[in-house]
């Protein structure tokens, strides 16, 4: 953990944490926040496709089953006008939502839900650190 | 009608005393038949036209030129006063004499005169009598054959009814009371292990009642129907009871079918001797019969449980959502809470106190926990919608799935005062399995095990004591590691061991089982490449576990 902490990095990534359960998103903020990187939230994914556009994260993480606007939908339209390079989407369903995705032409990474932290964060990681 | 010239017979046969003419074709057949007289009875020649020569030959009774008439047809001679009886009805006899020529075209023609009312003389009178005792007999054979028939149809009317199945038995029983005139009449099936219950009857006293083990049932259960002239005799006599061996002493048994199950209907008399032998194979139409009306039940139960069970899916699914959210929230904010733990630490350059550390190791276990949580959620959800199964196999220690087991059961074991041994070789290969699927099944035989236990001891009136052994085989050179789960609990019937795997087949009393659980562990075992079967081993079951060894994969290379 002190890793992260002490590496100089000129720009910390951002990361867009979209999710309409309060508690499981406001955790996820935290603990993103924690490991070093600049946090943004949304509850659903119309507030997500507006932040998205002002702020271009690096990063999106979303949960799929969301009032008004879900996440397959809403990873589509933030793909499609390319407001960010990546989403990340959760689901209990994975194989369903990556079944979904691909109908609209998108290959998302899809984790499982319950969410394991540490499989989360290297994911993340992954994308949002390429140099890492 | 046929041309006036060719009905007029040759001249010789028109100058006898004639009542009709008639002719017939090479055939022998009567194709034309008139009366010359007012006075000769229609009823004759409606009798005789159409009839066959040949047949009518059998009615001979009285071949006056002392030769039969199918030998004169035969050489196609000329037939001269040939007396023919009948008995068209009960009482009536009609007698007749037939006279002809052979025809250019290979048939007959003639003249025929009617002696009817009486019998012909006195000379045949005995042959009269035996031919309406032959008569009357074959219409009695009618008689039994017509009821039968009825019998039959009413059942199978009773049997398409959307009744319930007792009614329908009912009906079916009280008709079948009708043919073979029994005093009562239940049907025997295995309900649960090792007992044998009436479970259908006619007299409401006998439902319930448990039938002894012995000659009766292993003959039944082996498809074979039997008359036991006096059930006195049989070697498990003595354990009837006292109510059924006052009452009756005849029996009719025949084999049933429900579903793939072995059962049997039992016909019982009072009068030993009563039933006979040639009643075995109206019986056992009648146990068809009765197998059908089971069949649909049987169906019907089937159709109701698939319907719950598409509920449950649904339940699970949507259980399963519910509960991984807080699942995850949990996950999230225990790791939040051990990072803020260490980054606190770290700014005061400390390693923390002996608390702390306690802290962060429970702080863990929380986290596992909660993950495995998700994990048999999820695993749950696979299994009410076995389309999204994924596999997932990686290296599972066998040792570390038996601990779990144990962490699992070993409370509601010991309560039970039933002990759990696993054994293991000290070095065993990994399995290629999912660890959560492998648990699942392991935690599905012990707890079936357990609860077979359980039963076996309480059916013996005696304290539940038993003994669930796991056992590992490992011989290092196949490709897969075996595990035998083997209990004290009785063992499994002979006669079910090849539905147990089945879905919603169950042993255990009716509403605890779901009859699910074997049917899980074979789809989770075939999934995994592995196999699972059944035998009977000392006094209990034993389930056999194949399940493939993890090896090293050299290519991935990691």
């Amino acid at each position: 953990m002190s890793s992260v902490k002490e590496k100089p990095r000129a720009k910390s990534p951002t990361i867009l944490v979209v999710d309409d359960d309060e508690d499981l998103r406001s955790e996820l903020v935290e603990l993103f926040g924690r490991i070093g990187y600049n946090v943004l939230e949304a509850c659903n994914g119309i507030e997500a496709v507006e932040i998205a556009r002002e702020r271009r994260p690096d990063v999106v993480l979303m949960d799929v089953g969301m009032p008004q606007l879900g996440g397959v939908r809403a990873a589509e339209i933030m793909t499609l006008l390319r407001h960010t390079e990546q989403v990340v989407l959760m689901s209990g369903n994975p194989e369903l939502v990556a079944e979904a995705a691909s109908h609209r032409g998108l290959a998302p990474i899809v984790l499982n839900k319950p969410l394991s932290f540490d499989i989360c964060r290297r994911v993340i990681d992954s994308l949002a650190k390429p140099g890492a | 009608m046929a041309n006036a010239v060719d009905m007029i017979p040759p001249p010789d046969l028109l100058s006898l005393a004639a009542d009709f003419t008639w002719r017939s074709g090479p055939d022998f057949r009567i194709d034309e038949i008139s009366p010359l007289d007012v006075g000769c009875d229609p009823a004759v020649i409606q009798m005789l036209r159409g009839a066959k020569l040949d047949r009518l030959a059998q009615r001979t009774l009285y071949p006056a030129q002392g030769e039969h008439l199918g030998q004169l047809l035969m050489r196609l001679a000329p037939m001269r006063d040939i007396a023919l009886s009948f008995a068209p009805r009960e009482g009536a006899v009609v007698n007749f004499t037939l006279t002809g020529t052979p025809a250019a075209d290979g048939g007959y023609v003639g003249v025929g005169k009617v002696w009817s009312g009486r019998p012909f003389d006195e000379q045949h009178r005995g042959e009269l009598v035996e031919l309406l005792e032959r008569a009357e007999a074959n219409r009695n054979r009618e008689m039994r054959l017509r009821e039968e028939a009825d019998v039959l149809l009413a059942s199978l009317r009773a049997l398409i009814q959307p009744s319930p199945l007792a009614d329908k038995c009912a009906e079916l029983f009280s008709l079948f009371a009708r043919l073979l005139r029994f005093d009562e009449a239940l049907v025997v099936r295995r309900r649960t292990r090792d007992e044998l219950l009436v479970v259908v009857a006619t007299d409401p006293a006998l439902s319930g009642m448990k039938w002894p083990d012995g000659d009766i049932i292993s003959a039944a259960l082996m498809g074979e129907a039997l008359v036991i002239a006096d059930m006195a005799t049989l070697k498990e006599w003595p354990q009837f009871p006292e109510s059924l061996r006052r009452r009756f002493r005849n029996a009719l048994v025949a084999p049933l079918t429900i579903g793939t199950e072995a059962a049997m209907l039992v016909a019982l008399h009072r009068t030993p001797g009563f039933f006979e032998p040639a009643q075995l194979a109206l019986m056992q139409r009648l146990s068809l019969i009765a197998t059908q009306a089971f069949e649909v039940d049987e169906q019907k139960n089937i159709l109701i449980n698939t319907a719950k069970l598409a509920t449950l899916g649904e339940l699970m699914t949507v259980i399963a959502h519910e509960i991984s959210q807080p699942l995850s929230v949990i996950a999230m904010a225990v790791k939040n809470a051990k990072l803020a733990l260490e980054s606190e630490n770290e700014r005061q350059n400390s390693v923390g106190s002996a608390e702390q550390a306690i802290v962060v190791s429970k702080l863990d276990r929380i986290h596992t926990q909660a993950l495995r949580a998700g994990e048999i959620i999820s695993a749950i959800r696979t299994l009410a919608h076995p389309d999204r199964r994924t596999l997932g196999l990686r290296p599972v220690s066998v040792t570390e799935i038996m601990d779990n087991i144990r962490h699992l059961t070993e409370g509601s074991l010991r309560n039970r005062g039933i002990q759990l041994i696993c054994e293991a070789p000290p070095y065993c290969r990994p399995l290629k399995a999912n660890p959560v699927s492998l648990q699942q099944v392991f935690l599905n035989l012990v707890v079936n095990a357990r609860d077979a236990i359980a039963e076996y001891c309480s059916n013996r009136n005696e304290p539940t004591r038993g003994e669930i052994r796991i056992t590992v085989h490992d011989d290092r050179i196949s490709d897969r590691v075996l595990v035998e789960v083997q209990d004290t609990g009785g063992g499994i019937p002979g006669d079910v061991m090849n539905r147990i795997f089945d879905a919603f087949f169950t042993l255990k009393e009716v509403g605890h089982g779901s009859g699910l659980g074997l049917s899980i562990c074979r789809t989770l075992m075939t999934d995994m490449g592995g196999t699972i079967s059944a035998s009977n081993v000392g006094d209990g079951a034993v389930f056999r576990l194949e399940i493939p060894a993890y090896v090293e994969d050299a290519a991935s290379g990691s």
